[in-house]
Protein backbone atom coordinates (compact mmCIF):
# COMPACT_ATOMS: atom_id res chain seq x y z
CA UNK A 1 0.00 0.00 0.00
CA UNK A 2 1.25 3.55 -1.21
CA UNK A 3 1.65 5.55 2.17
CA UNK A 4 2.05 9.75 1.85
CA UNK A 5 5.31 8.98 3.03
CA UNK A 6 6.46 7.26 0.15
CA UNK A 7 7.61 10.42 -1.62
CA UNK A 8 7.40 13.80 -0.40
CA UNK A 9 7.59 16.85 -2.61
CA UNK A 10 9.53 20.26 -2.31
CA UNK A 11 7.89 22.64 -4.36
CA UNK A 12 10.30 25.80 -3.85
CA UNK A 13 12.30 26.24 -7.08
CA UNK A 14 11.88 25.28 -11.24
CA UNK A 15 13.35 22.14 -10.34
CA UNK A 16 11.27 19.24 -8.88
CA UNK A 17 12.81 17.85 -5.69
CA UNK A 18 11.59 14.43 -4.32
CA UNK A 19 12.65 12.60 -1.17
CA UNK A 20 11.69 8.84 -2.09
CA UNK A 21 11.71 6.15 0.59
CA UNK A 22 13.75 3.26 -0.60
CA UNK A 23 10.37 0.62 -1.01
CA UNK A 24 9.24 -1.14 -4.36
CA UNK A 25 5.74 1.06 -4.32
CA UNK A 26 7.85 4.38 -4.33
CA UNK A 27 8.12 4.00 -8.12
CA UNK A 28 5.06 4.83 -9.64
CA UNK A 29 4.20 7.81 -7.42
CA UNK A 30 7.67 9.06 -8.44
CA UNK A 31 7.00 8.26 -11.87
CA UNK A 32 3.70 10.14 -11.57
CA UNK A 33 5.44 13.38 -10.25
CA UNK A 34 8.00 13.37 -12.61
CA UNK A 35 5.64 13.13 -15.57
CA UNK A 36 3.55 16.11 -13.71
CA UNK A 37 6.34 18.12 -13.62
CA UNK A 38 7.06 17.83 -17.53
CA UNK A 39 3.77 18.64 -18.59
CA UNK A 40 3.82 19.35 -21.69
CA UNK A 41 7.30 20.48 -22.07
CA UNK A 42 8.42 17.04 -23.40
CA UNK A 43 6.17 16.32 -26.36
CA UNK A 44 8.00 13.18 -27.98
CA UNK A 45 6.25 9.67 -27.01
CA UNK A 46 9.94 8.43 -27.60
CA UNK A 47 11.51 10.82 -25.29
CA UNK A 48 9.08 10.44 -22.58
CA UNK A 49 9.45 6.62 -22.86
CA UNK A 50 13.08 7.29 -22.30
CA UNK A 51 12.55 9.18 -19.18
CA UNK A 52 10.12 6.60 -17.28
CA UNK A 53 12.74 3.60 -18.51
CA UNK A 54 15.54 5.17 -17.34
CA UNK A 55 13.77 6.53 -13.83
CA UNK A 56 12.17 3.22 -13.38
CA UNK A 57 15.91 1.44 -13.56
CA UNK A 58 18.23 3.79 -11.84
CA UNK A 59 15.56 4.37 -9.08
CA UNK A 60 15.13 0.07 -8.57
CA UNK A 61 18.58 -0.66 -8.95
CA UNK A 62 19.13 2.03 -5.85
CA UNK A 63 15.88 0.83 -4.13
CA UNK A 64 16.78 -2.78 -4.63
CA UNK A 65 20.53 -3.04 -4.05
CA UNK A 66 22.24 0.16 -2.24
CA UNK A 67 21.49 -0.34 0.89
CA UNK A 68 22.97 -3.24 3.47
CA UNK A 69 20.67 -3.22 6.24
CA UNK A 70 16.72 -3.14 6.35
CA UNK A 71 16.28 0.11 7.63
CA UNK A 72 14.55 3.14 5.90
CA UNK A 73 16.08 5.31 3.69
CA UNK A 74 15.96 8.20 1.65
CA UNK A 75 16.60 9.23 -2.14
CA UNK A 76 16.62 12.34 -3.51
CA UNK A 77 15.65 12.76 -6.90
CA UNK A 78 15.94 16.37 -8.69
CA UNK A 79 14.61 16.91 -12.39
CA UNK A 80 15.53 19.89 -14.07
CA UNK A 81 15.45 20.81 -17.88
CA UNK A 82 18.43 21.54 -20.05
CA UNK A 83 17.73 22.59 -23.67
CA UNK A 84 18.37 19.48 -24.71
CA UNK A 85 17.76 17.42 -22.42
CA UNK A 86 16.17 16.22 -18.95
CA UNK A 87 17.87 15.93 -16.32
CA UNK A 88 17.47 13.39 -13.61
CA UNK A 89 19.89 13.47 -10.40
CA UNK A 90 19.57 11.03 -7.69
CA UNK A 91 21.33 10.81 -4.34
CA UNK A 92 21.58 8.48 -1.63
CA UNK A 93 23.40 7.07 0.73
CA UNK A 94 24.10 3.52 0.24
CA UNK A 95 27.02 1.65 -0.19
CA UNK A 96 29.40 3.09 -2.86
CA UNK A 97 28.83 2.45 -6.04
CA UNK A 98 29.89 3.17 -9.46
CA UNK A 99 27.36 2.66 -12.28
CA UNK A 100 29.62 3.83 -15.39
CA UNK A 101 31.38 1.07 -16.37
CA UNK A 102 30.08 -0.33 -19.56
CA UNK A 103 28.10 -2.94 -19.35
CA UNK A 104 26.92 -5.64 -22.11
CA UNK A 105 24.08 -8.92 -22.57
CA UNK A 106 26.30 -11.98 -22.75
CA UNK A 107 24.13 -14.44 -23.30
CA UNK A 108 24.47 -17.90 -23.17
CA UNK A 109 24.65 -20.53 -25.96
CA UNK A 110 21.00 -21.57 -24.65
CA UNK A 111 18.17 -20.12 -22.87
CA UNK A 112 18.19 -22.76 -19.97
CA UNK A 113 21.82 -21.78 -19.14
CA UNK A 114 20.47 -17.77 -19.24
CA UNK A 115 21.15 -15.60 -15.77
CA UNK A 116 20.01 -12.57 -16.44
CA UNK A 117 21.60 -9.52 -14.61
CA UNK A 118 22.61 -6.38 -14.57
CA UNK A 119 20.34 -4.93 -17.38
CA UNK A 120 18.95 -2.23 -15.66
CA UNK A 121 22.01 -0.37 -15.66
CA UNK A 122 23.15 -1.69 -19.08
CA UNK A 123 19.93 -0.20 -20.62
CA UNK A 124 20.10 3.07 -18.43
CA UNK A 125 23.58 3.39 -20.48
CA UNK A 126 21.95 3.03 -23.22
CA UNK A 127 19.27 5.08 -23.05
CA UNK A 128 20.55 8.07 -20.98
CA UNK A 129 22.28 10.76 -23.43
CA UNK A 130 24.88 11.91 -20.62
CA UNK A 131 25.99 10.08 -17.48
CA UNK A 132 27.90 11.03 -14.34
CA UNK A 133 28.44 9.50 -11.25
CA UNK A 134 30.27 10.92 -7.66
CA UNK A 135 30.76 9.84 -4.40
CA UNK A 136 29.99 13.38 -1.67
CA UNK A 137 30.47 13.30 1.38
CA UNK A 138 29.49 9.55 1.76
CA UNK A 139 26.51 9.55 -1.14
CA UNK A 140 26.19 8.55 -4.50
CA UNK A 141 24.96 10.94 -6.73
CA UNK A 142 24.16 10.06 -9.95
CA UNK A 143 23.07 12.71 -12.81
CA UNK A 144 21.54 10.88 -15.65
CA UNK A 145 20.38 13.38 -19.64
CA UNK A 146 17.67 11.80 -21.40
CA UNK A 147 17.47 13.54 -24.61
CA UNK A 148 14.04 15.52 -24.81
CA UNK A 149 13.34 15.31 -28.40
CA UNK B 1 -1.11 -5.39 -16.02
CA UNK B 2 -2.73 -8.69 -17.18
CA UNK B 3 -2.47 -11.42 -19.84
CA UNK B 4 -4.81 -14.32 -21.31
CA UNK B 5 -4.23 -17.50 -22.36
CA UNK B 6 -5.52 -18.97 -26.40
CA UNK B 7 -5.26 -22.12 -28.03
CA UNK B 8 -4.09 -21.93 -31.19
CA UNK B 9 -3.79 -25.74 -31.30
CA UNK B 10 -3.27 -29.03 -29.93
CA UNK B 11 0.49 -28.11 -28.67
CA UNK B 12 0.28 -24.32 -29.04
CA UNK B 13 -1.03 -21.55 -26.55
CA UNK B 14 -0.78 -18.13 -27.52
CA UNK B 15 0.04 -15.36 -24.37
CA UNK B 16 -1.19 -12.17 -24.86
CA UNK B 17 -0.10 -9.14 -22.42
CA UNK B 18 -1.40 -6.11 -21.83
CA UNK B 19 -0.53 -3.12 -19.57
CA UNK B 20 2.61 -2.09 -18.51
CA UNK B 21 5.68 -4.58 -17.37
CA UNK B 22 7.89 -3.00 -15.34
CA UNK B 23 8.49 -3.88 -11.43
CA UNK B 24 5.21 -3.35 -10.37
CA UNK B 25 3.92 -5.37 -13.72
CA UNK B 26 6.04 -7.79 -13.29
CA UNK B 27 5.28 -8.13 -9.21
CA UNK B 28 2.34 -8.54 -10.22
CA UNK B 29 1.85 -11.15 -12.96
CA UNK B 30 5.13 -13.02 -12.58
CA UNK B 31 4.35 -16.21 -10.82
CA UNK B 32 1.26 -16.59 -12.79
CA UNK B 33 2.43 -15.81 -16.24
CA UNK B 34 5.47 -18.48 -15.59
CA UNK B 35 2.69 -20.93 -14.58
CA UNK B 36 0.89 -19.95 -17.38
CA UNK B 37 4.10 -20.78 -19.75
CA UNK B 38 4.80 -23.78 -18.04
CA UNK B 39 1.97 -25.87 -17.28
CA UNK B 40 -0.63 -24.55 -20.48
CA UNK B 41 1.81 -26.35 -23.83
CA UNK B 42 4.77 -27.66 -25.15
CA UNK B 43 5.09 -24.40 -27.41
CA UNK B 44 4.02 -20.64 -26.64
CA UNK B 45 3.96 -17.72 -28.79
CA UNK B 46 3.83 -14.26 -26.51
CA UNK B 47 1.74 -11.76 -27.99
CA UNK B 48 3.85 -8.21 -27.02
CA UNK B 49 1.31 -5.89 -28.73
CA UNK B 50 -0.61 -4.74 -25.98
CA UNK B 51 2.60 -3.97 -23.85
CA UNK B 52 2.49 -0.02 -23.20
CA UNK B 53 6.33 -0.39 -21.32
CA UNK B 54 8.69 -2.93 -20.77
CA UNK B 55 11.39 -2.56 -18.13
CA UNK B 56 14.61 -5.04 -17.13
CA UNK B 57 12.34 -6.63 -14.65
CA UNK B 58 9.79 -7.65 -17.55
CA UNK B 59 12.33 -9.04 -19.79
CA UNK B 60 13.81 -10.61 -16.49
CA UNK B 61 10.30 -12.83 -16.53
CA UNK B 62 10.80 -13.37 -20.04
CA UNK B 63 13.93 -15.58 -19.45
CA UNK B 64 13.10 -17.43 -16.47
CA UNK B 65 9.68 -18.33 -17.85
CA UNK B 66 11.52 -19.47 -21.43
CA UNK B 67 14.06 -21.38 -19.06
CA UNK B 68 11.47 -23.15 -17.41
CA UNK B 69 9.83 -24.21 -20.67
CA UNK B 70 13.09 -24.83 -21.87
CA UNK B 71 13.86 -27.36 -19.56
CA UNK B 72 10.91 -28.84 -20.17
CA UNK B 73 11.85 -29.29 -24.29
CA UNK B 74 8.90 -26.66 -25.03
CA UNK B 75 9.97 -23.74 -27.34
CA UNK B 76 9.18 -19.95 -26.66
CA UNK B 77 8.06 -17.13 -29.60
CA UNK B 78 7.49 -13.55 -29.31
CA UNK B 79 5.93 -11.49 -31.57
CA UNK B 80 3.95 -8.07 -32.04
CA UNK B 81 6.46 -5.73 -30.02
CA UNK B 82 4.96 -1.59 -30.08
CA UNK B 83 8.17 0.61 -31.35
CA UNK B 84 9.76 1.37 -28.25
CA UNK B 85 8.99 -2.06 -26.50
CA UNK B 86 11.03 -3.52 -29.70
CA UNK B 87 13.76 -0.89 -29.34
CA UNK B 88 14.24 -2.06 -25.47
CA UNK B 89 14.26 -5.43 -26.56
CA UNK B 90 17.04 -4.72 -29.42
CA UNK B 91 19.28 -3.01 -26.94
CA UNK B 92 19.72 -6.13 -24.54
CA UNK B 93 19.96 -8.42 -27.82
CA UNK B 94 17.48 -10.51 -26.42
CA UNK B 95 16.50 -12.20 -29.88
CA UNK B 96 19.64 -14.09 -29.10
CA UNK B 97 18.03 -15.99 -26.65
CA UNK B 98 14.25 -16.35 -27.94
CA UNK B 99 13.06 -15.22 -30.91
CA UNK B 100 11.49 -12.35 -31.63
CA UNK B 101 9.24 -11.43 -35.24
CA UNK B 102 6.39 -9.21 -36.57
CA UNK B 103 3.76 -11.57 -36.47
CA UNK B 104 1.63 -14.19 -35.06
CA UNK B 105 1.88 -15.82 -38.20
CA UNK B 106 5.43 -15.68 -37.89
CA UNK B 107 5.66 -16.78 -34.98
CA UNK B 108 3.41 -20.20 -35.39
CA UNK B 109 5.98 -20.48 -38.63
CA UNK B 110 8.78 -20.37 -36.62
CA UNK B 111 7.66 -22.92 -33.86
CA UNK B 112 6.50 -25.18 -36.90
CA UNK B 113 10.55 -25.32 -37.50
CA UNK B 114 12.65 -28.31 -35.88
Amino acid sequence: MVTPATIEQDGSGPDLHLRIANRVDALGPARQAVLDHLGDRVHSPQALYRIELVLEEALMNIVRHAFADDGVHTIDLRVGLGADEVLLQFEDDGIAFDPLPPRQAHWPATVAEAKPGGLGLMLVQRFASSLSHQRVDGRNRLTIGVARV
Amino acid sequence: MDFDLTQRDANVVCVRLRGRLDSAGADSIGTRFTAAVVSSAQQVVVDLSGLSFLASMGIRLFISSARALAQQGGRLVMFGAPEMVQTVLDHVALDQMIPIVATETQALERLARP
